[in-house]
């Protein structure tokens, strides 16, 4: 076979392994609502100090009124009534009669569904609790990421109780987290 | 070059090994299979469905709408036992009569003496302007699931309009797929999965592209708590009209107790029960209460709650849905794939999702 016939497939494999690879990087973004840079704003991040600093030293520098809250202070999945209910679910019984097991299973089933929902309701009540000692306009969740992987952000209106900006960004070559950080913003305020 | 030639060819036939070929066969199985066609070994047993208005000139309907059913079934080339064919056997083999009516936990041990993999039977009511209410039980013997759906329709004068509304609804269910109602654009959704961060962001993208306001249940979270084992809990779902539940009967649970037994222990066994109680025997009060709360909780926005339940490689999905204005279940699908080639399953799976529900009619967007 000659080497330029050879070529073809390989080259044709490669456009498609390139687009392919590429489609699995691809951005989304839609916003609802913009986010006025005058609006007190929460912001829940899961990096190290120094990178929250620059977080915040972003939102501050175009406008943003920063709360300054810990997320990991403000729920856990531990603090709800329905989990004491959890340990308490007999394993008294014998191993052999199935019809006890599935009651048993359906019963724990049924409890950690509720806790789920309890869960839900116990943030919505801080939440809103935060809106009103502290009037917080605006939930902010970042997710800082490197070169070739995605970072992505997503916004809740306190008020309306809705999702109002998610944006997936593919990171480029050369962003830093300043950029990164930069970019949603825009993204979310329309500035 | 002759390596790397070789190694491209091998790559591709990685390719073509993987998981896109078993979608196109997969794709295929389903193409060359009709419409509604579970496979032709399947065995669904009829039983009766009780006339529960008292009103004694019904009681013809109790075998006519069973025997309707499986003729319509019978069609779809699925083994069919008719109330008769099962009364018939069960008196043979093991010298027992059909019922008119089953607790939940009498159906494992009921299927396994007719040795069909789904049971079908239920209860009428007549109700006024000329309609009826059935309420029918599809217990599904592997799994062990009964499938519970309460129907509202025309008594017709000429009753196979009636029989042939059902049977389309049945035919869906057999094929994974119930739903009562169009959830329209601007419905606000509360979404409850099983995937997090980039792939939760896709799926509010995809809502609120299409006009459906996201309400921040669990999207305040940076990443879910929810472990994807653990979720598949909610494929299960009880309401007041339309439940997707497990046979068991709590009140069988053994709590030993006698003159031997301390006050501790007799405490420990009252608090037991009280828990079996809240969270089985009386779930539904329970639920309905932790829902009023839900829903007070978020000021009334709530029109839905949609649970998407993704498995490990998120190429496909399952759905349940509540409409939190009845407290109604009012959608049940499983099975829901990502499109051939794509190249994102979420997406896929989350448009698939969207179409359907926008969708007036009873069957599933493909």
């Amino acid at each position: 076979m000659r080497k330029s016939n050879r070529r073809i497939p390989l080259i044709c494999l490669a456009i498609l392994l390139t687009v392919m690879s590429c489609s699995q990087k691809r951005g989304i973004f839609i916003s609802t609502q913009k986010v006025a840079p005058s609006s007190a704003i929460a912001i829940i991040v899961d990096h190290p100090n120094n990178i929250k600093n620059v977080i915040v030293a972003r939102f501050m520098a175009k406008g943003f009124r920063v709360i300054a809250f810990n997320a990991s202070d403000l729920y856990s999945l531990s603090d709800v009534f329905d989990i004491r209910d959890f340990k308490k679910v007999s394993f008294n019984t014998s191993l052999s009669d199935e019809k006890s097991l599935l009651s048993m299973e359906k019963t724990y089933d049924n409890i950690y569904k509720l806790h789920v929902y309890n869960y839900e309701i116990h943030k919505a009540e801080l939440l809103n609790e935060m809106k009103a000692k502290w009037r917080v306009r605006y939930l902010i969740l970042l997710d800082l990421k490197d070169w070739e992987t995605i970072s992505w952000g997503r916004a809740v209106d306190l008020n309306s109780y809705e999702v109002i900006w998610v944006e997936n960004y593919p990171a480029q070559f050369g962003d830093t987290t300043d950029t990164i950080v930069s970019h949603f913003i825009k993204s979310m305020s329309g500035l | 070059m002759k390596e790397l030639y070789a190694d491209s060819m091998h790559f591709l036939k990685g390719i073509i090994t993987s998981t896109h070929l078993l979608k196109v066969m997969a794709f295929t199985v389903i193409l060359s299979s009709a419409a509604g066609s579970v496979s032709a070994s399947t065995t669904i047993a009829f039983g009766y469905l009780r006339n529960e208005s008292g009103d004694k000139n019904y009681n013809y309907l109790e075998t006519i709408f069973p025997n309707s059913f499986a003729t319509s079934t019978a069609a779809l080339g699925m083994q069919v036992m008719k109330p008769h064919a099962v009364d018939t056997h069960l008196n043979a083999t093991c010298n027992m009569r059909l019922k008119k009516k089953y607790e939940l936990a009498e159906l494992p041990g009921l299927v396994e003496h007719l040795n069909a993999d789904l049971f079908i039977y239920g209860s009428f009511m007549p109700r006024p302007a000329d309609r009826i209410k059935l309420v029918l039980h599809l217990y599904f013997r592997e799994s062990r699931e009964v499938l519970i759906i309460t129907t509202i329709g025309r008594l017709e004068t000429e009753i196979f309009r009636l029989v042939d509304r059902i049977s389309i609804i049945m035919n869906n269910i057999l094929n994974k797929f119930y739903k009562v109602q169009r959830i329209p654009a601007g419905s606000h959704l509360a979404i409850l999965t099983n995937v997090d961060g980039l792939d939760v962001n896709k799926l509010y993208y995809a809502f609120l592209k299409q006009g459906y306001p996201v309400v921040c249940v669990q999207s305040t979270d940076l990443s879910t708590p929810l472990l994807e084992e653990r979720f598949h809990k909610f494929r299960r779902i009880t309401t007041d009209k339309n439940s997707y539940t497990v046979t068991n009967n709590w009140r069988l649970m053994k709590f030993h107790h006698g003159t031997w037994t301390g006050i501790t222990y007799n405490q420990r066994i009252r608090y037991l029960k009280r828990i079996y109680t809240t969270y089985d025997g009386d779930y539904l009060t329970t639920k309905n209460r932790v829902l009023d709360t839900f829903s007070t909780t978020f000021r009334g926005i709530i029109d839905y709650i949609l649970i998407i339940g993704f498995d490990e490689s998120h190429d496909k999905a399952w759905v349940r849905c509540i409409n939190m204005k009845k407290r109604d279940l009012i959608w049940i699908q499983w099975g829901i794939e990502s499109e051939f080639l794509t190249d994102d399953a979420v997406l896929s799976i989350v448009h698939q999702i969207i179409s359907t529900m926008s969708m007036k009619s009873d069957t599933p967007a493909k």
